[in-house]
C-alpha cells in the first residue's frame, strides 16, 4: 500500500511539471505583464520607474529563465508574493481556502444527508412516482448549467425574499466590526444561504442517483431474499442488510470528495463573489497576477491526485477483494 | 420489461425466418421502442432545426439595431422582445444555438478522433507503445479540467471574437478524449486476439486497415455513446466559460455569453427576456442529448438482451 501511494506521488511529477510548463508559457502570451495591470492606464509612473519595478519583480528575465525561478522557489514552499493584493500568496490562499471550505463542507454534510434518505427510497420503490420524480429532477439538474440555476434562484426566490445576494459578510458590519461572535456567524450563515442551496441542490442531481444505483445493485443479492425469507421486517431489511453494504461505494464517494471540499465551484464562487479560492483564481487572471495563478492552479493539480488517490485507497480498504498494485 | 420481450420476439422471429439481424438493426429496434429516448432524439432534432432554419425565416438581421425598438418585451413583432440595442432576442436565440450547438459538436468530434486515435494504437499494438501512450494519458487525465481551461482561455482573452469560438472547441477536445482512450484499448486488447484478426493478417491486411477497419468499427458503440454524452458536456463547458466572460465572446452570439448579460443588473431585474430563453434551451438542448445517449447505451448495450 505505501509503495502505491508513493508511486502514485511519483506520477505527481510530470503532471505538475507539465500544467505548470503551459500555464507560465500561456500566461507569457497575455499583453501586457502584473506591472501594466497593477498601474492601470495611464497611473503616470514614468517608464524608468515601471523598468525598475520590473527588474525587482524579475520580469525583465526571459521566459525560461523566470519558469526555472518559479520552479526553483516553488519548490522549496515559497509561492512569491501577488502583486494584485500586495501580501504573499501563501497568505492570500490560505484565507480563500478556508472561506471556499466552510461553504463546501455544509454543502457536503447537506447533501449526503438528503440524498442518502432520499437514494434508498428510490431503489426500494424503483420506477414509482417517487423514484420517478427524483429521476426527472436529477435528469433536470444535471443538464441545468449551474449558474443559470443560481440566477433563476436569485429572480426568484433572494430577491424577493431579500436575501443577501454576495460577498460572504455584510461590508459595512464587517468594517465595523461585529458586536459579538455570534452576531458575525449569523451574518455570515445569511450570506451562505443563497450560494449553500445551489450547491446542494445540483450536487444532490447525481448523488441521489449514486446512491439509489448502489442501493440497487445489493437489493436484489441472494442474502437479501434470505433475509426475507426469514420473516425479518422490510424495514430491518433495507436499514440492516440491504443499506450497509450499499455503505461501501457512498464512502468510497465520500473519500474522494473530501479532497474537493478545498477545491469548491468556481464558478459558482464567482456568481456569488464568495471570497472563495475559485473566484480568486478569477480575479487574478483578469488582473494577470502571474504568481497568484500559478500557485492556485498547482492547488487545484494536487487536489484532484489526492481526490484520484483517496478513492483508490478507500476502494481497496472496504473492499478486502480489490487489489492496488 | 414488456418492451423486452417484444425484442426477443423480433430475434426470435428472425431466426425462425433464417434471416440474419445485424447488430446495428437490433439497436435500432430496441432505441425505437425506448419512448424517453425517442422523445430526446426528436427533442434534440427539433432544435437542431429551428437554430438552423429559424435565422431564415426571421425578418430581422444579426446586427440589425434599432435603438428606437430597445427593451421591449415579447410581443407579435418581436417574440421574444428586444435587447438594449434593439436587436430582436429570439432571432440571437436561433443563431447562438448554432454556435452553441456547433462547439459541442465539434469539440466531441475531437475527443472521439483524439480519444480512438490513441486508444487504438495503443490497444493495437500494445507493449512500450501502449505504456509510453497510456502514461500521456493518465498526465492529461490529471489535470484538473475547470481551472485548467479557465486560466488558459482567460490568459488568451485578447483572440478575436472571430478565434474565441475554436479555441474552446480545442481547449474542451484536447482535455476529455483520456477516458474514451482507455476504453477503447481496453475493448481492442480483447478485440485484437479474437478469429477474425487472424483472418486479416492471414488477409495480409495493412496495419492501417486492420485498425481502422475492422477493430475500431466494432467499437463504434462506446465511440457514438461517448461522443453523444460527451457533446452535452461540451455545451455546459462553452455556457459556462462565456458566462465567465472566459469563452466565445460577443458580438458573435451564444446562449452562454447571452445570459452573460444578466451580470448588469437592470438586465438581470429589468430585462428578463434576455437571460432566461437562453438558459432554458442549454436545458432542453442538454436534456434532449442526454436522453439520446442513455438511450443509445442501453440499446447498445448487449447485456440488456433477455
Amino acid at each position: 500500500m505505501l509503495k502505491y501511494i508513493g508511486k502514485r506521488l511519483l506520477h505527481l511529477i510530470p503532471v505538475m511539471l507539465i500544467i505548470s510548463m503551459v500555464l507560465f508559457g500561456i500566461m507569457e502570451l497575455m499583453p501586457g505583464d502584473a506591472v501594466n495591470a497593477y498601474l492601470g492606464v495611464g497611473s503616470g509612473v514614468s517608464v524608468e520607474q515601471q523598468a525598475q519595478m520590473r527588474e525587482e519583480l524579475g520580469l525583465n528575465k526571459n521566459v525560461v529563465v523566470r519558469y526555472g525561478n518559479w520552479l526553483g522557489r516553488t519548490l522549496k514552499g515559497d509561492f512569491g508574493k501577488s502583486i494584485l493584493l500586495r501580501a504573499p500568496v501563501r497568505d492570500v490562499m490560505g484565507r480563500s481556502i478556508w472561506n471556499t471550505f466552510i461553504l463546501n463542507f455544509f454543502g457536503m454534510v447537506i447533501a449526503f444527508a438528503i440524498s442518502i434518505p432520499v437514494g434508498i427510497k428510490s431503489a426500494v420503490k424503483k420506477y414509482g412516482a417517487y423514484d420517478n420524480f427524483w429521476t426527472v429532477f436529477s435528469l433536470v439538474g444535471v443538464s441545468m448549467p449551474s449558474f443559470f440555476f443560481a440566477l433563476v434562484l436569485i429572480f426568484f426566490v433572494g430577491i424577493p425574499l431579500g436575501l443577501p445576494l454576495t460577498l460572504m459578510r455584510d461590508p459595512m458590519q464587517a468594517v465595523r466590526g461585529y458586536p459579538s461572535l455570534w452576531a458575525e456567524l449569523v451574518d455570515i450563515g445569511r450570506h451562505m444561504i443563497m450560494p449553500l442551496t445551489v450547491l446542494v441542490i445540483s450536487s444532490l442531481a447525481s448523488l441521489t442517483r449514486y446512491v439509489r444505483n448502489s442501493v440497487l445493485e445489493v437489493i436484489n443479492q441472494d442474502y437479501i431474499r434470505t433475509a426475507r425469507s426469514k420473516g425479518l421486517s422490510e424495514k430491518v431489511v433495507i436499514y440492516k442488510h440491504a443499506f450497509r453494504n450499499a455503505l461501501l461505494p457512498i464512502v468510497t464517494l465520500l473519500g474522494s470528495y473530501i479532497p474537493s471540499l478545498f477545491g469548491g465551484s468556481l464558478i459558482l464562487e464567482t456568481i456569488f463573489k464568495w471570497p472563495g479560492i475559485g473566484n480568486r483564481l478569477h480575479e487574478a487572471i483578469f488582473k494577470k497576477d502571474t504568481s497568484l495563478v500559478m500557485a492556485i492552479n498547482v492547488f487545484y493539480a494536487l487536489l484532484m491526485l489526492a481526490g484520484n488517490l483517496l478513492a483508490d485507497i478507500s476502494y481497496a480498504f472496504v473492499d478486502p477483494r480489490v487489489k492496488v498494485s | 420489461m414488456k418492451n423486452n420481450i417484444k425484442d426477443v420476439d423480433t430475434l426470435e422471429v428472425a431466426q425462425a425466418k433464417s434471416e440474419i439481424v445485424g447488430p446495428w438493426a437490433v439497436a435500432w429496434d430496441r432505441f425505437k421502442k425506448n419512448k424517453v429516448a425517442m422523445f430526446g432524439a426528436v427533442l434534440f432534432i427539433v432544435i437542431l432545426i429551428l437554430t438552423i432554419v429559424g435565422p431564415w425565416l426571421s425578418p430581422y438581421s444579426l446586427n440589425q439595431y434599432d435603438l428606437t425598438m430597445k427593451k421591449l418585451p415579447p410581443s407579435s413583432s418581436h417574440w421574444l422582445g428586444t435587447d438594449e440595442q434593439g436587436r430582436d432576442v429570439l432571432l440571437r436565440l436561433f443563431l447562438g444555438g448554432r454556435t452553441s450547438i456547433l462547439v459541442g459538436v465539434i469539440a466531441a468530434v475531437l475527443t472521439v478522433f483524439i480519444g480512438s486515435l490513441v486508444g487504438g494504437i495503443a490497444g493495437y499494438y500494445g507493449g512500450r507503445v501502449d505504456n509510453f501512450l497510456m502514461r500521456f494519458a493518465e498526465i492529461v487525465y490529471s489535470i484538473p479540467f475547470t481551472p485548467t481551461v479557465i486560466t488558459i482561455s482567460g490568459a488568451l482573452m485578447w483572440v478575436d471574437s472571430r478565434y474565441k469560438m475554436y479555441l474552446v472547441m480545442f481547449l474542451i477536445g484536447i482535455l476529455s478524449w483520456p477516458g474514451l482512450a482507455r476504453m477503447i484499448r481496453g475493448q481492442i486488447l480483447s478485440l485484437r486476439e479474437q478469429e477474425f484478426m487472424q483472418a486479416t493478417e492471414i488477409l495480409g491486411l495493412s496495419t492501417s486497415s486492420r485498425i481502422v477497419r475492422h477493430l475500431l468499427p466494432n467499437t463504434l458503440a462506446y465511440i457514438i455513446v461517448n461522443a453523444t454524452l460527451g457533446m452535452a458536456g461540451a455545451i455546459l463547458t462553452e455556457a459556462s466559460l462565456s458566462y465567465l466572460g472566459l469563452g466565445v465572446t460577443p458580438p458573435t452570439p451564444t446562449w452562454g455569453n447571452m445570459i452573460q448579460r444578466a451580470s448588469n443588473s437592470d438586465v438581470f431585474r429589468n430585462i428578463k427576456w434576455l437571460w432566461i430563453p437562453p438558459g432554458i434551451m442549454i436545458m432542453l438542448t442538454v436534456v434532449s442529448i442526454n436522453l439520446l445517449g442513455e438511450g443509445l447505451r442501453d440499446a447498445f448495450d448487449p447485456k440488456e438482451i433477455r
